[in-house]
């Protein structure tokens, strides 16, 4: 793409298309990389821990449940307040939260028509790396006792 | 259509770069601020108990061949696992220490013991007296030295029993120094351990030591909302 000089003085112009065209791969690509879905169940402002011996994401699962505990032991839910593992009030409300949760995933489970799927729902706790190991083992019990069987705790590989 | 031309100049159609350019700008701050890169997060995988059917640590009928710690409900029993204690600081030990220093001290480990099965008394691992990597670097050269004395260790259950106020972090690195995966080497007549990370594969070694199961107890103190004596 030679460009000549263009004829006659001060009219020189940049040669915008390039650039454009650069642009407009990054957008390409930021576009396809970037996942609306998981925005609402990974909070951004929790800090996971650092761990090598974790195993990457399996995507074969269907139902899964995000479960997001702050640094204080709380859990971060849009639109429900004071879920905290620490007092019996907080405790009662995450066990029919995830009553709910899992009733709700349990029909679509069986709504769906694969058979496949049926059983595959789990839960996956990301828990801040300055939460304390008593509420995340708390989270889990209360996990196991509204029926979840399986879990995964979410962690920052070293990259 | 009118053209339009310029006296004796060829047809001269220009595209309105520069607001288009504009645009694009403004999409892609949108996506780079965006952008969740969520392949770097990795998961520890586990299953919780069956009611009424417990069942025996990593003999689950899971699809995966990745072994699952699982949350045992009664105390391990210590005639068979390996039992690696984690003890916290608390406000107590922290006591006439400056606020700052307590925030930041608080939920560190204050010592690591590891329980062998058939021991008395558990051994000492580290304590206060080294900082955080060094004990790290000790309790993985004991399990370390633990699978190489003994052929079968890759075979006991090891049992992480943390109190309750160690932080999340920490469990996670003591988990993680746990799970490690080594690749023996022959070199000159004497067996190296390789640390299996990203850029290892098991497949390249004749022989992988690492302890496959590995559960968590639940700590002391525990609330119980089942029991109303608590």
């Amino acid at each position: 793409m030679s460009h000549g000089p263009s004829t006659g003085g001060p009219k020189a112009e940049p040669n915008l298309v390039p650039l454009l065209d650069v642009v407009l791969q990054l957008i390409m690509f930021f576009m396809l990389t970037v996942n609306f879905v998981q925005n609402d169940q990974v909070n951004e402002s929790i800090k996971l821990p650092v761990a090598q011996s974790a195993v990457p994401l399996d995507k074969t699962v269907k139902e899964v449940l995000f479960l997001n505990m702050n640094h204080e032991g709380q859990l971060v839910v849009a639109g429900e307040t004071n879920l905290d593992t620490r007092s019996k009030e907080g405790r009662a409300k995450i066990k029919s939260y995830l009553s709910r949760q899992l009733e709700q995933a349990q029909r679509r489970l069986a709504a769906s028509k694969n058979k496949e799927d049926e059983g595959k729902f789990l839960v996956v706790v990301r828990a801040d790396k300055r939460a304390m190991y008593k509420d995340v083992y708390q989270l889990l019990s209360l996990c196991d006792d509204a029926g979840y069987r399986k879990w995964q705790l979410r962690v920052q590989s070293q990259a | 259509m009118a053209r339009r031309r310029n006296a004796g100049d060829h047809a001269d159609v220009e595209l309105p770069i520069t607001p288009m350019l504009d645009m694009a700008f403004q999409l892609l701050v949108f996506f780079i601020f965006t952008y969740h890169p969520s392949s770097m997060e990795m998961h520890i995988d586990g299953n919780l108990l069956p009611p009424q059917k417990p069942i025996v640590q990593g003999k689950e009928p899971s699809k995966s061949n990745e072994p699952a710690p699982s949350l045992k409900e009664k105390p391990p029993d210590t005639s068979e696992d390996m039992v690696v204690i984690v003890e916290a600081m608390t406000d107590k030990d922290l006591a006439g220490k400056d606020k700052k220093e307590r925030e930041k001290l608080v939920g560190t480990p204050r010592r690591i013991l590891i329980q062998k099965p058939d021991a008395a008394k558990p051994d000492l691992v580290c304590d206060r007296t080294d900082d955080l990597e060094q004990g790290k670097e000790k309790l993985a050269k004991q399990l370390q030295q633990i699978l190489i004395s003994n052929p079968n260790a890759s075979e006991t259950a090891i049992d992480i029993k943390s109190d309750g106020d160690l932080k999340h972090e920490y469990f996670i690195s003591v988990y993680d120094i746990c799970r490690t995966r080594y690749g023996v080497q022959n070199k000159g007549g004497k067996e190296v351990l390789t640390r299996i990370d990203g850029n290892h594969k098991e497949k390249d070694f004749a022989k992988v030591l690492g302890f496959q199961k590995v559960g968590f107890v639940a700590p002391e103190g525990l609330a119980d909302d089942k029991n109303p004596a608590q």
